[in-house]
């Protein structure tokens, strides 16, 4: 795919795999205009999820919850997408297209949709969302993020990456987000869930990802995360090839469905992009990943959780420097 | 520069350690009416862990060790010396024989009034010696009876009553915390699952505590509505 779609934005595009052909549970949605652009993904949880729906050809609440999420984004990009004004703002008209397309989908399960068992784990149609929605007026890029769960939101650029989301589930350590904890809020269908929301300004040139967690959840740490970005940018010497080596790479280890939805700003083209992010790559090698993966092959289960308490105590501070409070909540 | 992932101990082999780490604490209902239910377990005891297992890898879910613990429950002021059998973890594949025994020696007996002793069996699922192996672990607490409970307590005036046991509900519920108060529980680990009737405390439960399902189930009727496939479907959708 090309690079420079208008002056201000470069590239909009989507990595997408499904673990199963046609019941992946992942959604999303990604375009463009000449003064707007939206990426967006959706994780159905395939936990109380699970449930098959005859009405819907036996797929899975998660599968359906997942597709739903990611309409209502294409639905609110092509009615908001160059109109909102704040964060609040997009994420109540977002909210609003959510449960209409909720309760469309109940309507057609019918029955199916009753359940009658109760509790905290019981969530009807659940998934995630993560989008971050860009809007070019007055000469600066402003963008908006809208997410529920533990999907994310990243910005990666000559700095380095920053997570922009905060997971909607247990703890912010790195053993939280090792052990897959619960989910605090999600999109459902009955209703109970809010969106959270972020906003700012892109002031440099960057790229601005949504990821499912199938994208980042098999490393054992966001600075791998971060050195897979990086290699495949800086390795491929074109867009499509970057495109295909980042699939490869993620689908080398990931152990489910997979998405990566992102936009290029303020780069001009591959070349630029590649020369602004070698020298991150190159820092981030020899800082971060050197250091882990002698660790790793020391088979030292107490060498390995050091070093990686001590690269993660110095990585984080600049990782999460930009990651929002409790937004809309 | 190297490629991603051949670092040694890299992303690859985090995918073997990735796997999930599940202790299950099966709380029966071992009282009479409870037939139908103890049946569909005895029948599939020796089966289970290759279908949990099947089921889990489905849902792209590595299991890398299961271990199963029951605990059979009746009525401590009626059965007596009989209101509690306990076990230890049996680690899965290779004691499934002796998981198969121990559930196949569980006889349906007793009970007297309707409202059993649920309560204590869950204060001693809380208490179980879980895994704190591997980096993605699951604790799941599985009740199945069809009958409410009585308070914590009622059957104190039996000699034998457990000293140790919390003495009101609310001592139960610090038990299994919350993510301000984690009581006993590893928070993230939690699950508790629970086949009972929409009765004394069992909705109390799943109104009041996290990380909880409750599929209601007709009382006194041993829970004769549900089907293997089904439960064990949710119990794989809970990890």
């Amino acid at each position: 795919m090309k690079m420079k779609y208008e002056d201000w934005l470069d590239q909009v595009s989507v990595l997408f795999a499904e673990s199963r052909p046609d019941a992946g549970e992942d959604g999303f949605y990604a375009a463009w205009r000449p003064s707007c652009a939206v990426a967006a993904v959706a994780d159905g949880s395939g936990g109380m999820g699970a449930r098959r729906y005859e009405a819907a050809g036996k797929h899975t609440g998660a599968y359906l919850a997942s597709r739903i999420a990611a309409a209502a984004v294409g639905q609110w990009f092509a009615a908001y997408g160059d109109q909102w004004k704040s964060d609040i703002e997009a994420a109540q008209q977002l909210d609003g297209l959510i449960r209409r397309g909720f309760q469309i989908c109940q309507r057609a399960l019918g029955r199916e949709a009753q359940d009658d068992a109760v509790g905290t784990l019981v969530r009807l149609l659940p998934s995630t969302l993560a989008m971050a929605a860009l809007r070019h007026t007055g000469g600066r890029t402003r963008l908006c993020v809208i997410w529920a769960g533990d999907s994310r939101v990243y910005r990666l650029d000559a700095n380095g990456l920053c997570q922009l989301t905060r997971d909607d589930a247990e703890g912010a350590t790195l053993e939280a987000m090792e052990s897959d904890a619960p989910m605090s809020n999600v999109l459902s269908a009955d209703g109970n869930y809010q969106l959270n929301t972020a906003s700012g300004t892109l002031d440099a040139p960057c790229l601005v990802l949504a990821a499912t967690d199938g994208c980042f959840g098999y490393l054992q740490t966001p600075m791998e995360f971060e050195y897979y970005l990086l290699h495949a940018i800086t390795q491929s010497e074109t867009p499509e090839a970057f495109e295909a080596s980042l699939r490869t790479l993620l689908g080398e280890i990931a152990g489910d469905d997979f998405t990566l939805a992102f936009t290029v700003t303020g780069m001009g083209d591959y070349a630029t992009l590649r020369s602004r992010l070698r020298p991150r790559y190159e820092w981030m090698w020899k800082e971060m990943i050197e250091p882990l993966y002698r660790a790793y092959e020391s088979g030292d289960a107490a060498q390995i959780a050091e070093t990686k308490r001590r690269l993660w105590a110095a990585y984080r501070p600049a990782y999460q420097s930009q990651i929002a409070g409790k937004g809309s909540r | 520069m190297v490629y991603p992932g051949n670092g040694g101990m890299g992303p690859r082999n985090w995918a073997q350690q990735s796997a999930y780490c599940v202790d299950l604490v099966f709380c029966i209902d071992a009282t009479v009416s409870m037939l139908p239910l103890m049946t569909m377990v005895k029948e599939n005891a020796l089966r289970f862990y290759d279908d949990f297992r099947e089921n889990m890898e489905y849902k792209n879910k590595r299991v890398g060790r299961l271990r199963i613990r029951v605990i059979a429950f009746r009525d401590y002021w009626y059965d007596k010396e009989d209101a509690m059998m306990v076990t230890r973890f049996f680690d899965m594949p290779e004691e499934q024989e002796e998981f198969a025994r121990c559930i196949n020696s569980i006889e349906v007996k007793g009970g007297g009034d309707d409202p059993e002793d649920g309560l204590e069996a869950l204060a001693y699922a809380i208490h179980s010696d879980w895994t704190k192996e591997g980096i993605k672990r699951r604790h799941v607490i599985v009740v199945w009876t069809d009958a409410p409970t009585h308070p914590l307590g009622f059957g104190s005036k039996y000699p034998k009553y457990p000293k140790s046991m919390p003495k009101t509900f609310g001592e139960l519920t610090a038990m299994w915390g919350n993510r301000g108060a984690p009581g006993k529980m590893d928070q993230s680990a939690k699950r508790l699952l629970i086949f009972a009737p929409d009765a004394p405390s069992w909705t109390d439960i799943a109104r009041e505590w996290n990380q909880v399902y409750l599929r209601p189930s007709k009382a006194g009727e041993g829970l004769g509505e549900q089907d293997y496939a089904s439960i064990l479907n949710t119990v794989c959708n809970s990890i």
